[in-house]
This record gives C-alpha cells, sequence and structure tokens, in this order.
C-alpha cells in the first residue's frame, strides 16, 4: 500500500473514533490539531487501526507517534 | 535538602554548577559522575542510610536491566526478568510505604494482632521506583542501546528530579547526556533556568505557603467548620495545592535547564482543564505519561485483541455496548487510577482518591461516547465563553473533591468535610478563626467584623473570599510559567508550541524581575514548609 492509500483507509477510522465527519488528514497533522484526540483517547484509535487493518502494534511503537505521517509509515512498514 | 533552603541555594547549587562546568569543559564523563555524586550528598543530607538505600536500588535495577538487554533475543526469558525486577522494586515501596499502614489497619479491624512499627519513609521512593520500572520496560521494548552504570546513576539520581519527579523517561535523558553541547555553559540555559527557577521558589515561598496556615487549620478540626469556614479552607487548600506542585515543578525543569538538560514539561495549567481528562493531561503530566504507557495502554490492547479473537467489537460500536465498554475502558480506568491514587499515598483515602478519578474519568469517557453528540448542538447555542466556563468550574470543582481526600488525615475527616462544605454543620461556625487576616480585621475593626464564634458580616465573608480572587485570575487567566520561559520537552500528546506576548527574554527588566523574586523568597526562610509531594 502507498502512503496516500493508507491515508485514505484512516480517515473514516479517525471520523468515526473521534466522531468528526469532517476531518480531513494530512501527514504533519498531530493530536493537538484534533479534538478529543489525548492520551487516552490515543489507544482507542490505535485499537480500531488493529481492527480495522488486521495488523498489531507493539505498545513500544506507538509511544513516540508524534504525527499523522509517523503512524502512516509505521503502517506501512507493517502492510509489508 | 529542600530547594527551599539556604544551604541548597547559597552552597549547594553554586559549588554543583561551577563543578559541572569546570569539568565539563575537559571530561564529559567526569562532569555526569559529579553531578551524580552531588546529586547523592543532595539526598543523603536528609539521611544517609537511605542514600545507600538509593544505591542499592540502583546497582540492582542497573543489573537486572543489563540482564534484559542480554536476553532481549529470548522473549520467554526476557519477560521473566522484567517481571521479576518490577516485582522487586514494588517490593522495595510496598515495604516502606505500604506494609506497615496496611498491617496497623488490620490489627485495628482485629484481623491481626500486634503492635507494629512504622517504617521511615525514604525521600522520594515513589518517584525513583517508578523511574527505574519505567527503565527496565524501556530496556525490554529496546529502547536502550548500551548503557553505562555512570549514565544510569545519573538519570536516577540527578538531583532536580529525585525527590518529587518528573518521573522520566530514560530514552529522553541519556541522549542528551551523550551529545557534547550538554556540556558547556550556556549562558542563555544558565538564564532561563534561573528565571524559571526563581518563579517557582516565589510561587511556593510566597504563595503556596501562604496558604498553608489557613489549610493546616481548617483540616485539622473539620468538624468545627461551617460551610462557609469549610469551603474557606478547601478552596485555599485547592491553592495551596496548585501552587506548591507548579512551584517544585517550575525549580526542578529550571534546574535541569542549569545544566543544559531540558525535562519533560510536568504542569500546564490544570485548573484551565475543561473536562477530567484534560486535567489529567495538565496536572503531573509524567506521571499521566508513566500510567498511560505502562499501565492503560498495555491493558486496554490486551483486552480488546481478546475481545476480537472471540469476535466482539472493538472499535467505536464496541464502546457503545454496555459489555465493550465496561471490558475497553472501565476494566483499564479503574486498574490505573486506583494505582494512581494509592500510590499518592498508603491509606484509605487514597484508595478513595484514585476510585473517584476513575469514576470521573468514566464518566467523561461515557459522556464522550454516548451523550456528546446530543449535547454538542445545545452547546453551540452558548457562547463559546459561557460554555468553557460552565467546563472549568465543572471540572474544578470535581478536582478539588479528590483533593479533599488527598489532604485530609483519614477518609472520615474528609466525610466531615464534604458534609460542612454541604451545610450540614451550620454555615457561620469557625469562620472568626478561618484566617489571619479576617482574625486581624476582627480584632480592629469590631463594628464591620463581627467578632466572636457562630456569627459573621456580610464583610467578614467577603474578607475571607477576596484575598483568593487574584489566584483564581492566575490560575484561570494568566499564561503560565512553561508559556513564559519556553523549551522543554513534550511529555503528552496535545502540547503546541504557543508562543506568548509575556515571553521571558535576558534582559535588565527580567534580570531584576528574577532577583526581586529570589530576594522575597529568601525573606520567608525563616518559615520554611517542605513540599507537599517531599514525603513520597
Amino acid at each position: 500500500m502507498t502512503d496516500e492509500e493508507i491515508l485514505a483507509s484512516l480517515t473514516p477510522i479517525f471520523r468515526d473514533v473521534f466522531e468528526i465527519d469532517t476531518l480531513v488528514l494530512s501527514r504533519d497533522m498531530t493530536a493537538a490539531d484534533v479534538e478529543g484526540w489525548d492520551s487516552f483517547n490515543h489507544i482507542n484509535l490505535i485499537i480500531a487501526i488493529e481492527s480495522r487493518l488486521d495488523i498489531k502494534f507493539q505498545v513500544a511503537e506507538i509511544e513516540e507517534l508524534r504525527n499523522v505521517g509517523e503512524l502512516v509509515r509505521l503502517i506501512r512498514a507493517k502492510l509489508g | 535538602m529542600l530547594f527551599n533552603s539556604y544551604v541548597f541555594l547559597f552552597a549547594f547549587l553554586p559549588v554543583t554548577a561551577a563543578g559541572f562546568y569546570l569539568l565539563g569543559r575537559t571530561s564529559p564523563r567526569l562532569a555526569v559522575i559529579w553531578l551524580t555524586c552531588a546529586s547523592l550528598v543532595f539526598y543523603g543530607w536528609w539521611s544517609w542510610h537511605f542514600a545507600f538505600l538509593l544505591l542499592v536500588s540502583i546497582a540492582f535495577n542497573y543489573l537486572i536491566g543489563r540482564a534484559i538487554l542480554a536476553e532481549n533475543g529470548n522473549a520467554g526469558r526476557a519477560n521473566a526478568l522484567l517481571v521479576a525486577g518490577i516485582g522487586f522494586n514494588v517490593a522495595g515501596i510496598v515495604y516502606f510505604k505500604y506494609l506497615f499502614p496496611l498491617l496497623s489497619f488490620l490489627s485495628q479491624h482485629a484481623v491481626l494482632h500486634g503492635q507494629f512499627e512504622q517504617v521511615v519513609l525514604p525521600l522520594g521512593i515513589s518517584f525513583f521506583t517508578f523511574t527505574q520500572i519505567g527503565f527496565l520496560v524501556e530496556c525490554r521494548q529496546g529502547f536502550v542501546e548500551h548503557e553505562g552504570l555512570s549514565e544510569y546513576a545519573f538519570f536516577v539520581t540527578f538531583f532536580p528530579h529525585l525527590i518529587s519527579g518528573p518521573i522520566l523517561q530514560h530514552r529522553e535523558i541519556v541522549s542528551q547526556i551523550r551529545k557534547p553541547g550538554t556540556f558547556g555553559i550556556s549562558s542563555q540555559n544558565a538564564a532561563a533556568g534561573t528565571a524559571l527557577f526563581a518563579i517557582g521558589l516565589a510561587k511556593k515561598c510566597l504563595l503556596a505557603d501562604s496558604f498553608a496556615p489557613v489549610a493546616d487549620h481548617g483540616f485539622a478540626n473539620p468538624a468545627m467548620l461551617g460551610s462557609i469556614a469549610a469551603w474557606h479552607a478547601v478552596l485555599s487548600y485547592s491553592m495551596q495545592l496548585y501552587f506548591d506542585f507548579s512551584g517544585y515543578s517550575d525549580m526542578a525543569l529550571g534546574l535541569a535547564k542549569m545544566f543544559n538538560i531540558a525535562f519533560p514539561l510536568n504542569f500546564n495549567s490544570p485548573y484551565k482543564a475543561v473536562s477530567v481528562i484534560d486535567y489529567w493531561q495538565r496536572w503531573n503530566m509524567s506521571l499521566t505519561r508513566f500510567i498511560t504507557r505502562y499501565i492503560y495502554n498495555p491493558t486496554a490492547l490486551w483486552i480488546s485483541r481478546r475481545r476480537s479473537a472471540r469476535g466482539l467489537p472493538v472499535s467505536r460500536q464496541g464502546l457503545r455496548s454496555a459489555g465493550g465498554f465496561l471490558a475497553m475502558i472501565v476494566i483499564p480506568t479503574f486498574l490505573t487510577w486506583t494505582v494512581a491514587g494509592v500510590w499518592h499515598g498508603a491509606g484509605l483515602q487514597f484508595v478513595v482518591l484514585g476510585v473517584l478519578h476513575a469514576i470521573y474519568v468514566t464518566t467523561n469517557n461515557a459522556w464522550r461516547i454516548y451523550a456528546a453528540p446530543s449535547w454538542k448542538p445545545v452547546a453551540r447555542q452558548l457562547p463559546a465563553w459561557a460554555h468553557r466556563a460552565v467546563l472549568v468550574v465543572a471540572t474544578y470543582l470535581a478536582v478539588v473533591v479528590g483533593q479533599i481526600f488527598f489532604r485530609a488525615a483519614n477518609v472520615s475527616d474528609a466525610m466531615t468535610m464534604l458534609r460542612a462544605m454541604a451545610g450540614l454543620h451550620g454555615m457561620m461556625n469557625g469562620i472568626d478563626t478561618a484566617s489571619p487576616v479576617l482574625h486581624a480585621l476582627h480584632s480592629r475593626l469590631p463594628a464591620y467584623f463581627a467578632p466572636g464564634a457562630g456569627t459573621a458580616t456580610p464583610l467578614s465573608v467577603l474578607a475571607l473570599f477576596l484575598p483568593l480572587i487574584p489566584f483564581y485570575a492566575i490560575v484561570w487567566a494568566m499564561p503560565n510559567s512553561i508559556e513564559i520561559v519556553p523549551g522543554f520537552l513534550p511529555s503528552g500528546m496535545n502540547e503546541r508550541a504557543e508562543p506568548h506576548r509575556f515571553v521571558w527574554r535576558p534582559n535588565m527588566s527580567w534580570a531584576c524581575a528574577t532577583g526581586m523574586l529570589i530576594a522575597a523568597s529568601i525573606a520567608s526562610f525563616s518559615q520554611v514548609h517542605a513540599f507537599i509531594y517531599f514525603q513520597f
């Protein structure tokens, strides 16, 4: 999967988890840009991504994610 | 040693800083060892026995960490070592902090018999235990490449964070001491660090400590208070606790900056929080980071994977169902916050504190999932400032209830205080002795500030609460010290570098302000109060 495809598949997940129907993702987006994205909701996002994209994250991998771009890169590495 | 003491300001700090700058020119390694030794002196000032205990703890964790790194290829063995390491750390803190209160409790309730001697609690044990547990997990997770003993000892003992945090992550500190740039004198860092330290010192000495007598008096005799005096004592305490911990965090970050080390943020205007979840992203941020990364996330992830394996929904739909909400939100939340509550102290009131916040966070999550969609259009009818004000005040009051359990001597006193606040012990009792200011006014102007117990004029009530107003202005409306003196590591997820108009600059006016703050603080040293998070 390309980065664009990953970004496109993440968009409905983000919209669902944060209940923002009009959310548009960009690679430099951070938690500060999305209402409700805090360190407790973060794990809900990760759980939703695991379930929808059928991948597994390590707790350590999700700790240091600084923005959506890094998340995309991590997912790309996992999808092979 | 206390930060707010003559020996620290005039002897320890200058000598340690001078040694660091001088040694740093020739050998970074010696500079690190110097700081470690100085930090041990700082810690051992209180009791050299416990400095010895700290060294034992460091040696033990260092060896286990090395063993985990060596065995990281073999998951079974590495995990066993990790569990053993965490177990020993927890056993240590249980022994010193919880065992004897627990045995006394059981003995009081006739479950056990015997007298149980109190054990002296080593300073900062809650902090350096958590810090080292974090290190062991980082070793297992692969965040530690190689580790020298001098680096590790420095990481644990570095005096700005040793006693009351922030709870550091190994990788954020070690990366800094491996950079040669850390070991020169940076006048910018030294000046900024001093300014932040001065602000913190003033918060502690001039603000927090001025509330202490009022809060102490109220919490010592909650049964004597009517609702006005009870609210006054509780609100005063909420200010004392805020400025005490805020001041401490400022001092810790400022001191580290003098040594060119950036600490993670620990305190970010928590009373401005619009929800309890937001509050925890702002109060003791390094603790929230620790419990989220090492308790909440692993638990939530494990539970959701088990649900997935059994074909149960785990996304939003799953959270909406009662079973899903219970499994994926309630269980991790209660586990995490009970630990966080109990970490704050040994006593039933800390269990209550933890459970209370677990209920708050669960309610917050439930609101987000079930109620927020229908509430949002309603909320948009209100002007934004009004909506925000309601949220801030509601959050603040919820937090204050928790603080009552944190401060009260026991659960019974906390309940007495709550009943007093609700007006069940009358309204006017205890006003005359509630505050030194009011007492002075009583004696000088009895016509306006009615004397005697059990009566009060409106002017008395005003005199009680008026002094609190500037502090509410500070905590709710002013920029905080990190916005004024920026340049620290992010601690959570949504910190933005908000540039503020009122930013510190290394110029004459700031130098004068810094000097005056330090001078005023030093003037108060004759009545030193230890930090609230001190004996932790």
